[in-house]
């Protein structure tokens, strides 16, 4: 009973929202071009492509489902922490499936922490995501004999990727491992987002109380997508511990949450390339901040972040997304 | 007993009551609705009237008595089991996705009915049963002009009949519309109106309005609450001629 060219509406209504566009292969060109240009820089570039990893899976739950979190972190340190403790204590050294143990116990944690707190709401919910961070933290305290606590977790060694590719000191490998990691995290988050329970969770995003009367099990929706991000953070997290062979409790700290959620917010939300992009925006600002001034740089990010969030509330993406829209191109 | 009286009522509610605290705002209410029903329920303000609704779609626990649903009970069912036993209610203050589109609002409630809200690894754009099933929804209500635009975009009007849209997208069987043209202008009252009589006449619908030539044009039957407590129910003729409801609610304006 629909006639044809209404379907055909539709369908091209969300080809138009949700299909890859020609300008995101520039993303992509670029951040595999730096290793080749710009060798010297790969070390840092992993670092930032671990920071891109833990922004995409927060917008996640924060862009897509309209989950605020202020414990982020404890994810991305589950993650960091497995895949650090099974090289340094089990001598378990293969890169591939250590990173796959800490996606996959983090995505756990996250199941079961998800599943208990996503009964609340807004402020509750956000000092309960606090607390569960802060927990792992004073958890990973306490037990400093095994994580070494703020000396760090000392002897992560691991092994060649494939057996193949050897790591080197500029980190150029390190940087095609993450770079690769980083894309097929991405293409499979595009995937959900773009699906009916990607739509499902910006119904929950906009009106909670509406997808409630639709019938919609909320707790199961948030619980899946909570174990999604809290799986890819993990991932993030196992990236972080194995290219830096080094870790300290700061993997857990409330600072790598609120690291994340700018990033986000410089970026804008909802829109998986906000955290690219302001992943590159912070850390660059970060780096060069730091050098200017090792003691005060945390106050320059700060400002950056004040600028933003009054020039352009949805972020810097928003800010491109206007400009394209104020001389008639095409819009999201 | 005519054959349709033995079927047993789609929705029915034995002795219900709700108290917030030493405040009872529903008392004792016994209510049915028959498939096909057009019913409106009528009252001062603070009648309980949305409370009522609120407890019969589950939002609100009764502190006492029953709900049924085609003749099971359904008293302690959550929200969504009774979504899915056909149970759809609207809202009195739009409760919309504003910063989706008009064809996305619909899409969700399609495709939470047809069981596809986890389906995580197909593409929206491909899953043409949704869309083809929320692109006629917006067809038959008038919205498919305006079906790729935001929500917050919309005049209020248009915003009201998408409120009705989405609650049409999972198929009701019961429908119970909490005062669905208001805040509209009484030109566009008539839009709304034609759009409710066209619905299926197998759905039961309960109406909640304060509007009398609406509800004396729409229902065959009305229930008058005041207070909490239904005072009496009747045909349109027989509310109208009833001297206890002309002085606790019709007449109410038209002294003072």
């Amino acid at each position: 009973m629909a006639a044809p060219e209404r379907t055909g509406a539709a369908e091209t209504f969300l080809r138009r929202r949700d299909d890859a566009r020609l300008t995101e292969a520039g993303f992509w060109v670029l951040a595999l071009a730096v290793p080749l240009v710009l060798p010297e820089h790969a070390a840092f570039g992993t670092q930032v492509l671990i920071m891109m990893l833990f922004a995409l899976s927060l917008d996640f739950i924060l862009g897509y489902a309209g989950v605020l979190t202020l414990g982020h972190a404890a994810y991305f340190g589950v993650g960091a922490y497995v895949s650090g403790l099974l090289s340094a204590k089990l001598g378990w050294h293969e890169p591939l499936s250590g990173l796959a143990a800490a996606g996959v116990v983090s995505a756990a944690f996250g199941a079961l922490s998800g599943w208990l707190l996503l009964r609340y709401r807004d402020l509750t919910l956000l000092m309960l995501t606090l607390a569960v961070s802060t927990t792992l933290f004073e958890l990973a305290n306490t037990w400093s004999s095994l994580t070494g606590g703020y000396d760090g977790l000392m002897g992560i060694q691991i092994a060649p990727i494939f057996g193949v590719f050897e790591w080197d000191i500029a980190g150029v490998t390190g940087y095609g491992y993450a770079l690769a990691l980083l894309l097929l995290c991405f293409l499979a988050l595009r995937r959900f987002t773009v699906s009916p329970f990607g739509q499902a969770l910006r119904g929950i995003r906009e009106n909670p109380l509406r997808m409630r009367a639709i019938g919609a099990p909320m707790l199961g929706h948030l619980t899946l997508a909570y174990t999604i991000a809290a799986g890819v953070a993990g991932l993030a997290g196992g990236l972080f511990a194995q290219t830096n062979a080094f870790i300290t409790m700061d993997v857990l700290s409330f600072e790598r949450s609120a690291a994340v959620l700018t990033v986000l917010i410089l970026g804008g939300t909802g829109r998986l390339y906000g955290a690219l992009f302001g992943a590159l925006v912070y850390m660059l600002a970060a780096d060069r901040l730091a050098k200017l001034s090792p003691v005060y740089w945390e106050f320059g990010v700060g400002l950056l972040l004040v600028v933003i969030v009054l020039l352009c509330p949805d972020g810097l993406l928003g800010l491109y997304d206007r400009v394209r829209a104020a001389f008639g191109w095409r819009s999201r | 007993m005519t054959a349709a009286a033995a079927e047993p009522a789609l929705l029915s509610t034995v002795d219900l009551s709700k108290n917030f605290g030493g405040l009872q705002v529903v008392r004792n209410v016994e209510f049915s609705l028959q498939r096909g029903a057009r019913h409106a329920l009528i009252g001062p303000n603070g009648a309980g009237k949305t409370t009522f609704v609120n407890l019969l779609t589950g939002a609100l626990r009764p502190s006492g008595g029953r709900i049924a649903i085609a003749g099971a009970e359904a008293t302690h069912l959550s929200e969504a089991d009774r979504v899915e036993r056909g149970l759809v209610r609207t809202f009195q203050i739009n409760q919309l996705f504003r910063g989706l589109t008009v064809f996305e609002n619909i899409a969700l409630a399609v495709a939470q009915r047809r069981g596809m809200a986890r389906t995580l690894w197909r593409k929206s754009a491909s899953c043409a049963e949704i869309n083809d099933e929320a692109m006629a929804i917006a067809a038959d209500l008038h919205l498919d002009g305006i079906a790729f635009r935001r929500i917050r975009e919309l005049p209020y009007g248009s915003q009201r009949l998408v409120e009705i849209a989405i609650a049409l997208g999972l198929r009701p069987r019961i429908l119970l519309m909490d005062e669905p043209a208001a805040g509209i202008p009484a030109d566009e009252r008539d839009l709304i109106l034609g759009v409710v009589g066209r619905l299926d006449p197998d759905i039961a619908i309960l109406i909640i309005e304060h509007d009398m030539d609406l509800v004396f044009r729409f229902a065959r039957e009305i229930t008058v609450l005041v207070g909490g407590a239904a005072l009496t129910s009747g045909t349109p003729e027989e509310i109208a001629a009833d001297p206890r409801v002309r002085e606790v609610y019709l007449g109410s304006g038209k002294h003072g």
